[in-house]
């Protein structure tokens, strides 16, 4: 037994050599020691095994207790804690004294009362956090000089600065800051001015993004589902720096007027995990972050294959709407054939280029890239090449063309990535574009894949400016992919435009299974591009139907003459992806239709003297689709065509395929969360017993976790 | 006055977890925030690889982190944060062994285990059935407490002796005996079950 003591020691290593030569004769020699030995080194085995299972927990638990915690320090409190730390004091000597005591004199002031009745300034702080974000140096400073700002946060002179940069307006106010720490007389005055100077003179959108962005952030749409934290007088999300294009949803179209509609088509999923991101922390999504088509988008559907000439087939389905409102929905599934239809795979040349600046330093963001794009690399094939560009101050080639045989080198390159610095997006995009040239293969996939949060602080920021560098890139062939993540500040608008322009798709991966499932199940198609520039376009025949809305695609609608037209970018459809168009239709006779007619007074489209227009040879049909498409190196378009029957319209909701009804309980849920003026009605719940209902097949769980998103939208709106 | 204090997420971030501490007493909650952030995981982790129930260990871990928040105030700067969530931790589990709750649990496994054989059918030993690591998580469970918990400091997450000493509150070589014994303990008990 005394022995046994020696079994830490040898496995420690912490004999000297000869103990270590001795115990290793005498495990030699004795047999039931070796053995006892060897025993003892399995249950090392069995600790080191426990030690790899993996725990990790999501952002929805930090959610969880932080709402669990009730406890709130009394202001007294927190005043007495602040003095009580020897740190602060000594840091902040006389100066910390004479401002508690202050404190202590305005405790009793007015403005103590103003603020206990709840008047308190949300906005002026948004403002001035937005403004000192774009210089770190000072952000930094003034964490120093927290203590402080905490107890005086209008007394430093650079709160003071910031605020009038914002606010021209508000100098008064700024003046009275400063009137303050002498005189109590001015407070109440001050709160009533600086408040109605802030909440009227909301910072610009120039003044918050910089010069020469049109992006827009909604704000009114937080206070709708958000939770009101009483206690900092504000909405607990307040992630005031993420960014989403501002856009308007498509209003319904009488066919009398209107019988065309064109679209690009759009395999983006990204608004769908990031807004899967906000229901799991149990918040709703702003909603412009909502982009419909991208939510329908993100799930498969089976649509047939056919092994034929064209890229194309097209699918059709026609029911009425879940809600019973009278409407149709028409679902129109164009599937890609599958990669290698002409029986050749496509070497990859692919180009990472990784933000690694200060803001990527965060779980969620660098570790997961690296993660991502192991997971990536795993999948390339012999012939693939790939190279590595980081950005931060400046950019960096950390890993030149390297064929896949390099496997271990470019792991390491992978892992040694860390964060830190500035964010010069455009020098980087630029030396990508350079190494994805310099790899060139001729009749591959030459892509670059940027991995970022979005936030390009240095150099070209503008997204316009962005936008033109990569178009003019776009034209040497090289197709560029967006990878978005993290939160706080991530930008999506930019990320969404780079990617379209760079006829490419873009995606915002949230958690290792959002990676899995670009970068394992669905790669080819992320990948290879089987058409570019598709485009499509649908006639309705007046006959039948009284009136259409496209259900989302606001940002990829075309003028109907850009149909033909080969020199308008579109979207680009990758080897077997499919992409998924709804329309909400009113047909002809039904008594919808009726509704429509007399909501016209004075100028009534007569639906039924237009029929005599018809031509009766079409009398059967019900629209007519046509796609525009160009191969991956073709410059011209082609055009195929596709007639919708009457027949295929279903009486009845319940009868549809199981694809239609949870595309329309996508469709729906997608509505909701925006808040839309043509949200159908349904509650949350009913649209997850509709999903429920539709999940079919579900190889991945893709559907059963939109179910279980839907459920948590319920519990967040109630 | 008092303006409701900003939040400064950007260098959250960067600050470290006594700054953090500091501001989370002072009642900014996204400091806290950050920290639970920062320790959620290993906190799941030292509680999983004890229990071995996921959705027990994140309910505890989530108690873990609502206790350290109220007993935030008490909190000395001599030992650090980590050390300290680390003892909250370890207690938690603990009460939670003794607790009704988990003799239940087990209450309901025994006795879906059992179950009558028919005659001349031969019974296969429970250990056959179970893989090895079920019955080293058996055996870990009839370790004494302190034993238990040096061995998931130590073995699990390796910590160093130090670390696990600071941890713990007894002497680094404790530690080290400690470790050892629960090793042979654990030998002896995976002998007994015929898993050796």
């Amino acid at each position: 037994m005394s022995r046994e003591k020696d079994f830490l020691n040898y496995l420690d290593g912490t004999l000297s050599v000869e103990e270590k030569a001795r115990f290793e004769e005498a495990l030699n020699e004795d047999a039931s020691l070796q053995s006892d030995f060897n025993n003892y080194q399995r249950i090392v085995q069995m600790e080191q095994e426990k030690a790899k299972e993996h725990f990790e927990l999501d952002e929805r638990f930090v959610s969880r207790v932080m709402a669990e915690i009730k406890y709130k320090p009394s202001l007294f409190r927190r005043l007495l804690m602040e003095i009580k730390n020897p740190s602060l004091m000594l840091k902040a000597g006389f100066g910390s004294l004479a401002t508690v005591t202050i404190c202590f004199a305005l405790m009793y002031g007015p403005e103590y009362q103003a603020y206990q009745a709840g008047i308190s300034q949300p906005d002026a702080i948004v403002s001035t956090d937005t403004s000192e974000a774009s210089d770190m140096k000072d952000t930094q400073r003034a964490a120093s000089e927290a203590g402080a700002t905490v107890l005086h946060p209008i007394a430093t002179p650079k709160a003071e600065k910031s605020e009038s940069q914002i606010i021209p307006q508000s100098k008064e106010a700024s003046l009275d800051s400063r009137a303050l720490i002498g005189a109590n007389e001015s407070l109440p005055r001050r709160s009533e001015t600086a408040r109605s100077d802030l909440l009227t003179g909301k910072p610009t959108q120039e003044m918050l993004l910089g010069p020469g962005l049109s992006v827009q952030q909604e704000n009114t749409r937080w206070d709708l589902g958000q939770p009101y934290d009483h206690y900092y007088g504000r909405h607990i999300v307040e992630s005031n720096t993420e960014r989403y294009g501002e856009f308007i949803e498509n209003n319904p179209v009488l066919t009398s007027i209107e019988p065309t509609s064109t679209f690009s088509i759009d395999v983006d999923t990204g608004s769908y995990t990031n807004a899967r991101r906000f229901l799991r922390a149990g918040q709703l999504p702003p909603a412009n972050a909502v982009r419909i088509e991208e939510f329908i988008n993100y799930f498969d559907y089976t649509y047939p294959t056919t092994k034929g000439q064209d890229p194309f087939t097209a699918n059709f389905e026609v029911a009425p709407s879940p809600d019973g409102s009278g409407t149709y929905l028409l679902k129109i599934g164009v599937q890609a054939q599958e990669s290698g239809y002409d029986g050749s795979e496509k070497p990859w040349n692919l180009v990472f280029l990784i933000d690694v600046s200060g803001s990527m330093n965060s779980a969620d963001k660098l570790p997961l890239v690296q993660r991502s794009l192991t997971l990536l690399v795993n999948n390339m094939r012999q012939g693939d090449t790939l190279s590595i560009v980081t950005y931060a101050h400046g950019a960096r080639t950390v890993l030149s063309p390297s064929g896949i045989e390099k496997k271990s080198q470019i792991l390491d390159a992978i892992n040694m990535l860390s964060a830190g610095g500035g964010t010069h997006g455009a020098a980087g995009i630029d030396q990508a574009y350079k190494a994805a040239e310099q790899a060139w293969i001729a009749n591959g996939v030459n892509r670059v894949i940027l991995a970022t949060d979005g936030d390009f602080n240095v150099g070209t920021t503008g997204t316009e400016e962005l936008i033109k560098l990569i178009e003019q890139k776009r034209k040497s062939g090289i197709t560029l992919t967006t990878l978005g993540f993290g939160t706080n500040n991530y930008n999506e608008a930019m990320m969404e435009q780079i990617a379209n322009k760079g006829n490419g798709n873009y995606f915002y991966i949230d958690n290792f299974s959002e990676a899995r499932k670009v970068f394992e199940h669905d790669l080819h198609g992320t990948l290879e591009v089987v058409a570019k520039d598709v485009k499509l376009q649908i006639e309705f025949n007046p006959e039948h139907i009284a009136q259409y809305r496209l259900v989302g695609y606001e940002n990829r609608k075309l003028r109907n003459q850009d149909f033909a037209n080969d020199k308008i970018d579109a979207g680009e459809i990758g080897a077997g992806h499919s992409v998924t168009a709804l329309y909400e239709i009113i047909l002809t006779g039904t008594e919808a239709a009726q509704r429509l007619v007399t909501e016209y007074r004075y100028k009534k489209p007569e639906l039924k003297e237009e029929k005599s227009a018809r031509e009766s040879n079409f009398a059967a049909e019900l629209a007519f689709l046509k796609i525009r498409y160009k191969e991956p190196q073709g410059n011209r378009s082609k055009l195929l065509n596709f007639p919708l029957n009457r027949n295929v319209i279903q009486e009845k909701f319940t009868t549809a395929s199981s694809d239609f009804r949870f595309t329309a309980a996508v469709s729906a849920f997608a509505h909701l969360l925006r808040g839309s003026q043509y949200e159908p009605e349904l509650s949350f719940s009913e649209v997850a017993q509709l999903a429920k209902e539709a999940k079919g097949e579900d190889p991945h769980g893709y559907r059963q976790e939109f179910i279980e998103l839907v459920q948590n939208a319920a519990a967040s709106r109630r | 006055m008092l303006k409701p204090l900003r939040r400064e997420m950007t260098h959250m971030e960067d600050a470290s977890d006594e700054e953090l501490v500091r501001k989370a007493t002072c009642g900014e909650e996204d400091a806290y925030r950050q920290l639970v952030a920062r320790y959620k995981n290993y906190v799941f982790a030292v509680i999983g690889r004890q229990i071995g129930d996921r959705d027990t260990a994140e309910e505890l871990a989530q108690d873990v982190f609502v206790k350290a928040y109220k007993a935030l105030s008490h909190f000395r700067t001599e030992a650090t944060f980590k050390t300290w969530l680390t003892k909250i931790t370890l207690n938690t589990t603990r009460s939670y062994f003794k607790s009704r709750r988990y003799k239940e649990s087990i209450q309901t496994v025994s006795n879906e285990d059992v179950s009558i054989p028919e005659q001349g059918k031969l019974v296969p030993d429970l250990v056959v059935t179970r893989d090895l690591l079920s019955v080293f998580q058996l055996c870990f469970g009839a370790l004494s407490p302190l034993m238990q918990d040096v061995i998931t400091l130590c073995g699990y997450q390796g910590e160093s002796y130090e670390q696990a000493s600071k941890m713990l509150d007894i002497p680094v070589g404790t530690v080290r005996s400690r470790l050892n014994r629960a090793r042979i303990v654990l030998k002896e008990c995976m002998q007994s079950k015929g898993a050796l």
